[in-house]
């Protein structure tokens, strides 16, 4: 029996949690994936992690020695052959299906901005006569990973941290649990790791009215349905759904080949099948004669094909595939309207789509590789379909595009601008949705 | 074609059709429609699909429900429609409710008449129906609606009656139908939504009223609760027709349909049987059948190709009844092949909430 197959215990309640004891578990999962265990979390559990939220104590360590020690663990995720991120990769990849390659280069590029320049920043920063209080993380299975860099900045500042785990993704949050105790043993006092069933009241409840400050990451519903828990007062962070986009100017096509870049685009969709905030719903093609976006649409296809072969296509559920079936007789049933769009589809399944739409809007899709594509005759008409997102919008990758056209879209974006390819890789972990996290925690 | 049709549905469903029969009808059908269905016929393009390719009737394209929302999928020309079937509310809102547009209910009638003697009332030509669900009358635009008073006009014998209204169910009225049926020693035939019988069952509860209907008494419900206020398992329920009602589950049918259909599909129980069906009168595990101008299959949710009989996945059917509009319909509900049946085992998780229950829920809601 291989590692994977053991059971993974998902909660970490280290010393000072009262919680280390023996307690009834539980195991949860996937049908078909792998098992899971977490405590069953009882009253009496309930009141000592009310207690520890409330008096969260005196931090450990000063500032830069903190920063050290998240510094060192980071580099343990980032060294070549890390084992610890073979570990994650592997785990996560078995629960979320999603290509064990991307989440394994998500993973280093996530550790290595946290233990990077943007860390270096915070190095300079004082010791905060108050040290925060308590968070309680929230975190979402979409994006590996995603809910770390509060934590990071919150452990940093001085504070206590308590993760609830997503149910899809009960991994991560105690690999690196586990991490942070093999190299700084009382800061990783300072977080611990719950998994319990999302929306159970009697938990979330208790929990949330004890705690300092709460980060949400996850849908609409999770975030208003915490909030409803959390007292008025309680300092909220929500980072909900975005919708993101790219833009490929009119030089681009003279710079750079339309293989070059149909493969960058390619990147940007594949990398977790379009299930994450920075994922472009919409790609805007400066295009006034159209004679560019069929040899783009031509090398996407070959692009999206061979990342297929490379990174496939995590297994969908019935609902995802019925939706991507939907979208595509959606699109191929307007064949017969004026400027109708064009459908190209991965033979012999919903493995990937491209869809050119003159008209398409810039909403929600049925994600999983799907490449809506929109040529453009001005750069204005491009700006003004973004800017009508306002805050709804991630980022916009962009090849091609001029500064003052880029500095428009940076004061809309969340997320800002970053170039072709990097959409799912940003350089400052924390800026995070129009939020930086640095002053936010320190 | 469309008499040649009729003629066959009327041989009724005892008369078997055989693949190679069928698949001259599914054909013919499909290049009709292919012609002169023109959404229907770019997504067939789309889907590289021509008549002149598709030999099988398992090659059919399939229309996902979802594109009755988007297009107006009729092989008939505008001024030619007469008949306009509209989905139930769903998660989109009402503004963006399907629709199934028909020249007349002729096939819809053809079909549907054979195919509910067959399974409801294989022991007579009449019986004392109730309806606790739509009918044309108050609801003309649900194809259910038309269900209902088709088989009350047709089957219906003294003291049938409707108990759902424009402004909802009226349960009470229901309940005294069926207190008189007892004193009649009438047997009656419920015809009635999940949540409708969840209504019934509420106020007989609340009352602390059980009844002991008369022996042959028997009841169809269709649609499911997804997303309703309240579920109920088919397995309470079923114990609950029994101890309120006194039908037993041999004489309690359900019905798969949907506004995109013409045929409906229905358990085979003791009540229905017939040989080479095996029956099933567990309320769970049940295998739904159709006419023999249907063909049902299961199809994997990804590639769209069918499955080995057994394992999960979308159910896809072929209805001849369609030839106004599509005759191969991708369903969002997650089933398994059975033989020549089907088991539904619910909805593809974060599809669309639908059914004509929601127009129970619609009345309590609003």
């Amino acid at each position: 029996m291989s590692a994977l197959q053991h059971a993974y215990e998902a909660d970490r309640f280290p010393r000072g949690w009262a919680l280390d004891g023996p307690g009834p578990h539980k195991s949860f999962g996937p049908s078909d994936g792998p098992v899971f265990v977490r405590r069953t979390l009882s009253d009496t559990d309930l009141q000592r992690l009310r207690h520890r939220l409330g008096s969260p104590g005196a931090p450990w360590g000063c500032r830069a020695t903190r920063i050290s020690a998240l510094r060192d663990t980071c580099r343990v995720w980032i060294d070549s052959g890390s084992p610890i991120r073979g570990e994650a990769v592997a785990r996560v990849h078995a629960v979320t299906g999603y290509d064990a390659g991307f989440i394994d280069l998500h993973l280093r590029h996530l550790f290595q901005t946290l233990s990077g320049d943007p860390l270096a920043t915070l190095t300079g920063a004082p010791d905060h006569p108050f040290p925060p209080r308590s968070l309680i993380t929230i975190a979402s299975a979409n994006i590996p990973g995603a809910w770390l860099p509060p934590v990071v900045a919150h452990l940093i500042a001085g504070g206590l941290c308590l993760v609830k785990c997503s149910s899809s993704e009960p991994v991560l949050p105690g690999l690196f649990h586990d991490s942070l105790q093999q190299h700084a043993p009382d800061l990783a006092d300072r977080l611990a790791v719950a998994s319990w069933n999302g929306g159970d009241r009697r938990i979330e409840a208790a929990l949330l009215s004890a705690t300092g400050s709460v980060a949400v990451y996850g849908d609409d519903a999770t975030a208003t349905a915490i909030r409803r828990l959390a007292p008025q007062a309680t300092p909220f962070l929500e980072f909900g759904h975005r919708l993101s986009a790219a833009w490929i100017g009119a030089e681009a096509f003279g710079r750079h080949s339309p293989a070059e870049l149909a493969n960058r685009l390619a990147r940007d969709l594949a990398v977790f099948d379009g299930q994450g905030c920075l994922s472009p719903q919409l790609i805007l093609l400066e295009d006034p004669s159209g004679d560019r976006t069929p040899a783009l649409v031509e090398q996407l296809a070959e692009a999206l094909t061979r990342l297929d072969t490379e990174h496939p296509l995590r297994p969908l559920s019935a609902a995802e595939a019925a939706s991507v079936h939907d979208y595509r007789a959606s699109i191929a049933m307007r064949a017969l309207s004026a400027n109708p769009p064009q459908l190209r589809m991965s033979p012999g399944g919903a493995r990937w789509t491209i869809v050119v739409d003159p008209h398409a809007p810039l909403v929600p899709t049925c994600l999983n590789r799907t490449a809506i594509l929109r040529p453009i005759h001005q750069p204005d008409e491009a700006i003004t379909l973004l800017e009508g997102a306002g805050r709804s919008l991630g980022i916009v990758a962009t090849e091609g595009l001029g500064e003052g056209d880029a500095t428009r879209l940076r004061e809309v974006a969340v997320r800002g601008v970053c170039s072709l390819g990097d959409a799912q890789f940003p350089t400052d972990p924390f800026q995070h949705d129009g939020v930086d996290l640095s002053v936010l925690f320190g | 074609m469309v008499e040649e049709l009729i003629a066959l549905f009327l041989q009724g469903v005892e008369v078997s059709l055989d693949d190679r029969e069928f698949n001259r009808l599914a054909l013919a059908a499909f290049a009709h429609q292919f012609r002169h269905n023109l959404p229907y016929g770019a997504f067939c393009r789309a889907m590289g699909a021509l008549p002149d390719s598709v030999t099988w009737w398992t090659d059919i394209p399939a229309i996902p429900t979802s594109a009755f929302k988007e297009a107006d999928l009729t092989a008939c020309h505008r001024d030619a429609i007469t008949v306009e079937y509209r989905t139930s509310g769903t998660t989109r809102g009402a503004e963006t409710r399907g629709r199934h547009l028909l020249p007349d209910a002729r096939l819809y009638e053809a079909s549907l008449e054979p195919n509910f003697q067959a399974h409801l009332l294989p022991d007579r030509d009449s019986i004392r129906v109730l309806v606790n669900g739509p009918t044309a009358r108050f609801f003309p635009h649900s194809s259910l609606g038309h269900m209902h008073s088709s088989v009350l006009e047709r089957f219906g014998a003294s003291g049938s009656g409707v108990f759902w209204r424009e402004e909802g169910p009226r349960i009470p009225c229901l309940l005294a139908a069926l207190r008189k049926a007892v004193t009649d020693d009438e047997p009656v035939c419920l015809l009635s939504t999940a949540f409708g019988m969840v209504l019934l069952l509420d106020m007989m509860e609340a009352e602390g009223i059980a009844l002991e209907l008369p022996t042959g008494s028997r009841v169809m419900d269709t649609g499911g609760f997804k997303g309703r206020t309240r579920e109920v398992p088919r397995a309470e329920l079923y114990r609950l027709y029994g101890e309120r009602l006194g039908i037993p589950p041999t004489h309690v049918v359900n019905e798969y349909g949907m506004t995109e259909l013409g045929s409906q599909f229905y358990d085979c129980t003791s009540l229905n049987a017939r040989p080479g069906r095996a029956a099933h009168d567990e309320p769970t595990g049940r295998v739904k059948f159709g006419p023999p101008w249907t063909r049902a299959s299961v199809v994997d949710p990804t590639t769209l190709r069918r499955m080995e009989p057994g394992l999960l996945g979308l159910i896809r059917v072929v209805d001849l009844a369609n030839y106004h509009s599509v005759c191969a319909i991708q369903t969002e509900d997650l089933g398994v092949e059975r033989g020549e049946g089907f088991e539904v085992l619910g909805r593809a998780a974060g599809a669309e909430l639908r059914g004509c229950s929601l127009s129970a829920e619609e009345f309590l809601t609003r």
